[in-house]
C-alpha cells in the first residue's frame, strides 16, 4: 500500500537538497525550501513519515517559556500552528485548549509566578491561575496536586501523524520527493563543502544536506566530521481508552515530570519521565514507565483509575545539555545544516523549518534561530531556558531545567 | 417482542447437557430486574432476556450487540456498577449488580443520534482531515461537538468506580498464561516435574474452549466429553500444590522480565524464568456490509452460548464458513435443535469433503459452494443476508442469526511482543533490547500455537509443561496419573 505523500519514483543520484529524516522537522523544512524555490527537494527516511518521534510524541504545544531565545521561536511556531491547517490544506487538528503548567509545590508556584512575569515582558498572554482557578478549569484535577498554574490560552495540542501527513502531502504538491526505507549511511563533504550522502540504495550528490535524522542525527552528523554534544532519550507515552471528556486544557504537571491531554474523540493521552534520563537506544515500551505513567496520572486524575490503557509507546530523542535544540548551519561544512536535538521538536518544527530555509536560501542565519547554533557549547553560552518539566541533568550555568 | 425472544432464548433443556439446575441470580438492567442462571455473563444473559443492542459504534452510532463472547471486540461494552466499558460477554453476573448502557442519546434503543449513519455518505472515515482545514474555528467547535457524542462511559466518582491496586512482587520458576486446554495441560505437567508454576487466567472459570467442545478429549489417561475434561482438570489443578493459580490480565512480558498481571485484588509483578503462552486463538471476522449488525455473531460465541451460558441466540441460522470448521458448525447446531438454512462456503465446491457434505444435505442444509456474503438486513437486529452465489447470482436468505466462522488467528500478543523486542530497532546503532539474557524461555503452545484441536492443544500443552520444567533445571521425567 502506498504510503501518502511518499513517492513512487526510484531515488535519483542529484538533488538540489537532500533532507536526512522524515520527521515533523525534515518534512518542514523540505516543504519550505519547495516553498522559497529549491527545485529538486529529496527527503530520506530509513522508516517511513513519522516513524521517529514525530509520531510517537505528546502532541502538545506551548510558547510560554523562560528565556528570550524559547520565547522567541516557539511563539512564532505557535502563530503558525494556528494557520497551519489552512497553509497545508490538510486538517492537522490543532486544538487551542489552552495549556496549563501545573505546580503542585510552593516552589513550583513560585516559579510560575516568575515566568508570568517573564512571559509578560515579550508580549505573551499568560494567566497565573491560584489552586480555586485551576480546579474551576480542571475539576477532575486531584485537589492536593494542584497549588496553582500558569495558563496559556492561545496553546494546546495537534494530531501528530496529522502534522506528519500535513507537510508530507504539501511538500510533495511542491515536487518534494519523500524516500522511505532508504537509510543515510554518512554524509560526505569534499574540501570543506558537503557533496551528498551514502546511502543503503546509492549514493546521492547534493550540494545542501540538511541533518533532521532525530535520534540518529549526532551519528550522522559524526560521519561528516561535525561532533555534536547530543545525548539519546527514551520517552515514553500511554493512550487510554476513550472516556466521557474531563480534561479540556493541554496540562504539564512538573511533580509528575509529566505531560498530558485527552483528544476530542476521548482518548487520554500522557507521558510521564524519570528524573534520570533513559539512554537505552531501543523502541520498546517498558513497565516501569507504564506503572510510573499509571501512577501518576491516577494521583492526578483519580477517575482515571477506572480507564484502561490501550496502547502504550516508546519514542527516541536526542537532547543537549541545556535542552535547547541545535538549528543552522554545521561548523566547518558548508551546505550542511543541522536541526537536531528537539525536546519539544513538535511545536518547534513549523517555525525552525521556515527559518532554517530562510538560512538556506539567504546564506545568513536567521536571527530567530541564531541562538541555537552548534557552538554554543563549546564557547560556554548554554542557553538558559528555566520552565520545561524534567530537569537537566548537566551541572552547567543554567537554572535547574527542565524536559519536554 | 422481547418476551417472544426471550421466551425462545432460555434453554431449560440442552441435548447433552439436560436440564438446567443452575439457580437464578438477580440483577438489575436499567431500572428493571433481569433474572440471569448462576455461572451465565451479564452480556448472554441480556440477550437471553432479549436486549439486542448493548452499545453503538464510535462515530456513526451504528447498533452493537453481542458478536464475540471473548472480551475481544468491544461490542457489548456497558456499565457495570459504576465501572465504563465493561465487556459484559465476560463478566460473570452477581447478585445485584447495577446495569446500563452506555452511548446513544436519549437512549441506546432509540439513539436520534443514528441518523450519523444515514449521514456516513458526507462524513466518509477520516473526514476530520479533510473538512473544516480552511475553517479552523468552525472545525474546533465541531470537534467540541464531537468529543462530547464520542466520549464513551460517563465515571462516577473514583472511590466508587476502581480501588488503585497494591503491588505484589514474587519470582517463579514457570508462568502458563491462559487456563485454556493446552494451559491447563502445561501446567499441570510443570508442576508434576517440580517446577513452581503460576498459572494466569481472565475469566472466571477455567477450560476455555473445552467447555464449548462437544467431541471427546483425552487427557491423563481420560477420555471424556469437553465440558468434562474441563472440570477433571480444574480440580487437579485446585488440588495440585505446586500451582497457584493467579485470576488477572497478563499485560506483557517486558524488557526487565517483569511479567504484570493486573489481577483483582492486586498488581501482580511476576518475574518467570520461563513462560508459557498459552492464551489460544481468536476467531477474525468477515468483510461483509452490515457485519457488525445485532444478530452477526462469531461462531465460538454461538457454541459458548449454546454450551455454556445455555443460551439460543436465534432461530434461523445462516453459516458463512471458510474452512471445515464451519461446516461442523452448521452440524452441530443443527444438533441442537435450531433451524440452518444455509452454510455460505467461501472454498470452491471440491474443497469441502463429500462426507461433509452429505451430512449438511442429510440434514436439510443447503450448502452454497464458493458462495461469499454481500451484506445483511434489518433495522435493530438481523432479518436476513444477502450472498453472491459462485455462479454469480444474488440470492436472499431470510434468517435472524448470521454464524461467522472466519479463520482462527493465534493469539499470540506475548510472543509477538517479544518478538519486536528483539527487534524495535532504529538502524544498525539502536538495537532492541534482546530478553534472552533474563527471561530465557518463552513456549507458544495450543490455540496460540495455530493448533486448530482441542486434542492437539491439550497433548500440546503436556509437552510444553515438561520442557518448561525442564528448562528451569527441575528435570524430572513427567508421570501421566
Ligand atoms: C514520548 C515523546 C513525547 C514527546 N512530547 C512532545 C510534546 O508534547 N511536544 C513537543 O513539542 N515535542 C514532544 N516530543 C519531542 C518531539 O517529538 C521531537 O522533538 C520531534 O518529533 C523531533 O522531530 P524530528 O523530525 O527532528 O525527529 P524524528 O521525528 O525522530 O524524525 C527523524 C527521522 O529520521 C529518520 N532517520 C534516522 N536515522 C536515519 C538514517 N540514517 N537515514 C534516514 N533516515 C533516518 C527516522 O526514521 C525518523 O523518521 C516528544 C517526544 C517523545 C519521544
Ligand atoms: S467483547 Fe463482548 S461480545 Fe465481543
Amino acid at each position: 500500500m502506498p504510503i501518502p505523500g511518499v513517492t513512487a519514483r526510484p531515488l535519483a543520484r542529484t538533488y538540489d537538497a537532500v533532507v536526512i529524516g522524515a520527521g515533523i522537522q525534515g518534512l518542514a523544512t523540505a516543504y519550505e525550501l519547495a516553498k522559497r524555490g529549491v527545485r529538486r527537494v529529496a527527503v530520506l527516511d530509513s522508516s517511513w513519515p513519522g516513524g521517529g518521534a514525530s509520531g510517537r510524541n505528546g502532541e502538545l504545544i506551548r510558547s510560554a517559556f523562560s528565556s528570550a531565545e524559547w520565547i522567541t521561536l516557539f511563539d512564532a511556531s505557535l502563530k503558525r500552528w494556528h494557520q497551519l491547517s489552512r497553509e497545508l490544506d490538510f486538517n492537522v487538528l490543532f486544538n487551542p485548549s489552552g495549556y496549563l503548567v501545573l505546580a503542585s509545590t510552593e516552589e513550583q508556584y513560585a516559579r510560575c509566578r516568575a515566568d508570568v512575569e517573564v512571559q509578560a515582558r515579550f508580549g505573551l498572554r499568560t494567566e497565573l491561575l491560584d489552586q480555586q482557578a485551576v480546579l474551576d478549569r480542571v475539576p477532575a484535577l486531584n485537589p492536593d496536586a494542584v497549588v496553582g498554574a500558569v495558563l496559556q490560552p492561545a496553546a494546546g495540542f495537534a494530531h501528530h501523524d496529522a502534522a506528519v501527513w500535513g507537510y508530507a502531502r504539501a511538500a510533495a504538491r511542491l515536487g518534494v520527493e519523500v524516500h522511505a526505507g532508504i537509510e543515510v549511511l554518512g554524509v560526505t563533504v569534499r574540501g570543506g563543502r558537503v557533496a551528498g550522502v551514502t546511502t543503503s540504495t546509492h549514493d546521492v550528490s547534493a550540494p545542501v544536506v540538511v541533518n533532521a535524522a532525530g535520534a540518529a542525527a549526532g551519528r550522522l552528523a559524526g560521519t561528516a566530521g561535525v561532533e555534536l554534544p547530543l545525548d539519546m532519550a527514551r520517552l515514553e507515552m500511554l493512550v487510554t481508552e476513550s472516556v466521557a471528556p474531563f480534561l479540556r486544557p493541554a496540562v504539564a504537571a512538573l511533580a509528575a515530570l509529566g505531560y498530558c491531554h485527552q483528544t476530542s474523540r476521548g482518548e487520554f493521552v500522557g507521558g510521564t519521565e524519570l528524573a534520570v534520563p533513559d539512554h537505552t537506544p531501543s523502541l520498546n515500551g517498558t513497565y516501569r514507565l507504564l506503572r510510573d505513567m499509571a501512577q501518576k496520572f491516577v494521583w492526578l486524575f483519580p477517575q482515571l483509575s477506572a480507564a484502561r490503557v490501550l496502547r502504550h509507546w516508546a519514542g527516541l530523542i536526542t537532547q543537549t545539555a541545556d535542552l535547547s535544540p541545535i538549528v543552522g548551519t554545521a561548523p566547518g561544512v558548508d551546505g550542511f545544516y543541522l536541526s537536531c536535538g528537539w525536546v519539544y521538536g513538535f511545536v518547534g518544527a513549523p517555525a525552525a523549518a521556515a527559518h532554517l530555509a530562510d538560512t538556506v536560501c539567504d546564506g545568513r542565519l536567521h536571527p530567530t534561530i541564531a541562538p541555537f547554533d552548534a557552538l554554543r557549547f563549546a564557547e560556554g553560552r548554554p542557553i538558559r531556558e528555566g520552565s520545561l518539566v524534567v530537569p537537566a541533568q548537566s551541572e552547567g550555568p543554567g537554572p535547574r531545567e527542565v524536559a519536554s | 417482542m422481547r418476551w417472544r425472544r426471550r421466551s425462545f432464548r432460555a434453554m431449560p433443556t440442552h441435548p447433552d447437557l439436560g436440564a438446567d439446575e443452575r439457580p437464578a441470580v438477580r440483577f438489575r438492567f436499567e431500572g428493571r430486574e433481569v433474572v440471569a442462571r448462576e455461572g451465565q455473563s451479564v452480556g448472554a444473559a441480556l440477550l437471553a432476556d432479549g436486549v439486542d443492542i448493548l452499545t453503538r459504534s464510535f462515530k456513526f452510532h451504528r447498533p452493537r450487540g453481542y458478536t464475540c463472547g471473548a472480551g475481544a471486540c468491544g461490542n457489548c461494552l456497558l456499565t457495570v456498577d459504576g465501572l465504563p466499558s465493561v465487556p459484559s460477554c465476560v463478566t460473570p453476573v452477581a447478585p445485584g449488580l447495577e446495569v446500563r448502557r452506555e452511548r446513544g442519546w436519549p437512549s441506546v434503543d432509540v439513539d436520534v443520534l443514528a441518523g450519523a449513519d444515514l449521514v456516513s455518505r458526507w462524513f466518509p472515515a477520516g473526514f476530520q482531515f479533510r473538512y473544516f482545514r480552511q475553517h479552523p474555528r468552525a472545525g474546533h467547535a465541531f470537534e467540541r461537538v464531537l468529543g462530547l457524542l464520542a466520549g464513551g462511559g460517563k465515571h462516577l466518582p473514583p472511590a466508587a468506580s476502581a480501588p488503585v491496586l497494591p503491588i505484589a512482587r514474587r519470582t517463579c520458576s514457570v508462568v502458563v498464561v491462559g487456563a485454556g486446554p493446552s494451559g491447563l495441560a502445561a501446567a499441570l505437567a510443570a508442576s508434576d516435574a517440580g517446577a513452581d508454576v503460576v498459572l494466569v487466567e481472565e475469566q472466571e472459570r477455567l477450560g476455555g474452549r473445552l467447555r464449548a467442545e462437544t467431541a471427546t478429549v483425552s487427557a491423563l489417561g481420560l477420555t471424556a466429553p469437553g465440558p468434562r475434561l474441563a472440570e477433571v482438570l480444574t480440580e487437579r489443578v485446585a488440588r495440585d500444590p505446586g500451582i497457584t493459580l493467579l485470576r488477572g490480565s497478563a499485560l506483557g512480558w517486558y524488557e526487565d522480565g517483569v511479567l504484570p498481571v493486573a489481577g483483582r485484588d492486586a498488581l501482580h509483578e511476576l518475574v518467570p524464568h520461563v513462560v508459557v503462552e498459552a492464551t489460544g486463538s481468536y476467531e477474525a471476522p468477515v468483510l461483509f456490509a452490515g457485519n457488525d449488525r445485532p444478530g452477526v455473531l462469531l461462531a465460538g460465541a454461538i457454541s459458548r452460548l449454546f454450551h455454556v451460558e445455555r443460551v439460543r441466540p436465534g432461530r434461523r441460522y445462516v453459516v458463512v464458513a471458510c474452512d471445515d470448521r464451519g461446516i461442523e458448525h452448521a452440524i452441530e447446531l443443527h444438533h441442537l435443535g435450531v433451524e440452518v438454512v444455509a452454510v455460505v462456503d467461501q472454498r470452491g465446491a471440491d474443497e469441502a469433503g463429500t462426507e461433509r457434505l452429505r451430512a449438511l444435505a442429510g440434514r436439510g442444509i443447503e450448502h452454497l459452494a464458493g458462495a461469499r456474503p454481500v451484506r445483511s438486513h434489518g433495522r435493530r437486529r438481523v432479518r436476513g443476508l444477502t450472498v453472491r452465489t459462485g455462479d454469480g447470482r444474488r440470492l436472499r436468505l431470510r434468517c435472524d442469526t448470521v454464524s461467522v466462522a472466519g479463520p482462527l488467528r493465534p493469539s499470540e500478543g506475548l510472543s509477538l511482543q517479544r518478538r519486536y523486542q528483539g527487534e524495535n530497532r532504529l538502524s544498525a546503532e539502536t538495537p532492541g533490547q534482546d530478553l534472552s539474557a533474563r527471561a530465557p524461555v518463552l513456549l507458544r503452545v495450543g490455540g496460540s500455537a495455530g493448533r486448530t484441536r482441542v486434542q492437539d492443544a491439550v497433548d500440546d500443552g503436556f509437552d510444553a509443561g515438561r520442557t518448561a520444567a525442564t528448562a528451569v533445571g527441575n528435570v524430572a521425567p513427567f508421570r501421566p496419573a
